[in-house]
């Protein structure tokens, strides 16, 4: 092995090295008298930069520190930020519109309450037509899967091995039915 | 970083962290008392003036405090606190306007350099001892550029893992050995010259 580099000897003595390379490097460090007072020099600086001496605190600086902490702020959820918001909209347009209702505005600010009152309940009513759209498709897609389920558990042992087949069996369908249905060009025999 | 928390698993900040968030204040104490020794010394070797290390180690536990919602689990408590300790003196040293790029100059190849053995150095382990190395370490730090030596002191004085600086710094675990390697040999030359 030639002589390590600077980077490999901090590696080595970081404890960083592969065990391979680290074997090789001990082998070499036998015979190279120069790489091993680089690694002793290395190693005394290190253990030297890791020694320095510690600061003292002040005994009581935990409690100086517990003295100045400021209040506990607790998690803010984006959900809670904007129902808030929506509420404090909604709050402000009403009393807006109620403060309207007794001043020269009144029917413009009654025809807006109407309006209001009247897109809440066809949303209302949108939302509750789409959950039960969505119930019943759900409900059919659940019958169909169970009929299916059924049907391949009576008509194959192994479930799998039906899926397989009700595959096969659906790809030579379409095949057939293309067959069937594509423009035929047959020769006729006539001669021209 | 092992030499602060012998006993102490990092779990245990984690449920410390639960229960401050709880409101158990002596909770939030436990951890002060914990690291606030590694996070002075810290302090103290990048700032060196021991009034304004005191106030930034307070200033840190302060805002850890603040933002204490926002740890996540995930990571190190001891990464997420010395990652708001550095931010604190990224701005002290932006205030200060101190050259903070002096190294990041370098050409792009920071990660892959492969320095080489220089020929013929003289060992400083033959004219130092231990002791007096240390006392000499101490003196060089300080003229450290300001980015290689809040590296090496996070490396060799809190005894974090390169991948926890990593963590910590926002850099790829490459650079930073790099940028602790630069900093062990400008140091190590500076103790050849004296």
């Amino acid at each position: 092995m030639s002589c390590p580099d600077l980077t490999q000897i901090y590696a080595y003595l970081d404890g960083e090295l592969p065990a391979e390379d680290r074997l090789r490097l001990e082998e070499h460090l036998e015979t190279c008298c120069r790489c091993r007072q680089l690694v002793a020099d290395r190693r005394l600086f290190l253990e030297a930069s890791s020694s320095l001496s510690k600061l003292d605190l002040p005994p009581d600086f935990s409690e100086r520190v517990m003295a100045g902490l400021p209040p506990l702020k607790s998690p803010v959820r984006l959900w809670l930020w904007l129902a808030g918001g929506a509420y404090l909209l909604f709050s402000l347009m009403v009393a807006g519109l109620a403060l309207g209702t007794r001043t020269a505005l009144f029917p413009v600010c009654l025809q807006i309450f109407k309006n209001i009152f009247n897109l809440a309940a066809d949303l209302s009513n949108l939302i509750i037509r789409l959950i039960q759209q969505a119930y019943g498709f759900i409900k059919a897609l659940r019958i169909l899967a169970g009929v299916m389920t059924r049907l391949l558990a009576d008509v194959f042992p192994s479930g799998s091995l039906g899926l397989v087949a009700l595959v096969l069996g659906g790809v030579m369908s379409l095949a057939l039915i293309w067959m069937l249905l594509r423009p035929t060009n047959y020769p006729t025999g006539e001669k021209k | 970083m092992n030499k602060q928390k012998p006993n102490m698993v990092p779990d245990e900040d984690r449920i410390l962290v639960r229960r401050s968030l709880k409101g158990d204040r002596r909770a939030f104490e436990l951890l002060i008392k914990k690291y606030q020794q590694p996070l002075f010394n810290y302090f103290c070797r990048l700032v060196q003036e021991r009034e304004m290390s005191l106030d930034f180690t307070q200033e840190t536990f302060l805002r850890a405090y603040a933002a204490l919602h926002t740890y996540k689990e995930k990571y190190q408590f001891s990464t997420w606190l010395f990652r708001i300790a550095s931010n604190l003196l990224i701005d002290h040293w932006r205030k200060k306007k101190l050259p903070l790029v002096s190294i990041d100059a370098e050409p792009e190849d920071d990660e892959h350099r492969q320095p080489q053995i220089p020929d013929l150095e003289p060992p400083v382990s033959d004219s130092y001892e231990k002791k007096e190395m240390m006392d000499r370490v101490e003196q060089a730090i300080s003229q450290l550029p300001e980015i290689l030596r809040e590296l090496f002191v996070l490396r060799h004085m809190n005894d974090f893992s390169y991948e926890e600086i990593a963590d910590i710094k926002h850099l790829p675990v490459g650079t930073v050995k790099n940028r602790v390697f630069q900093a062990r040999e400008w140091l190590r030359s500076r103790l050849e010259e004296r």
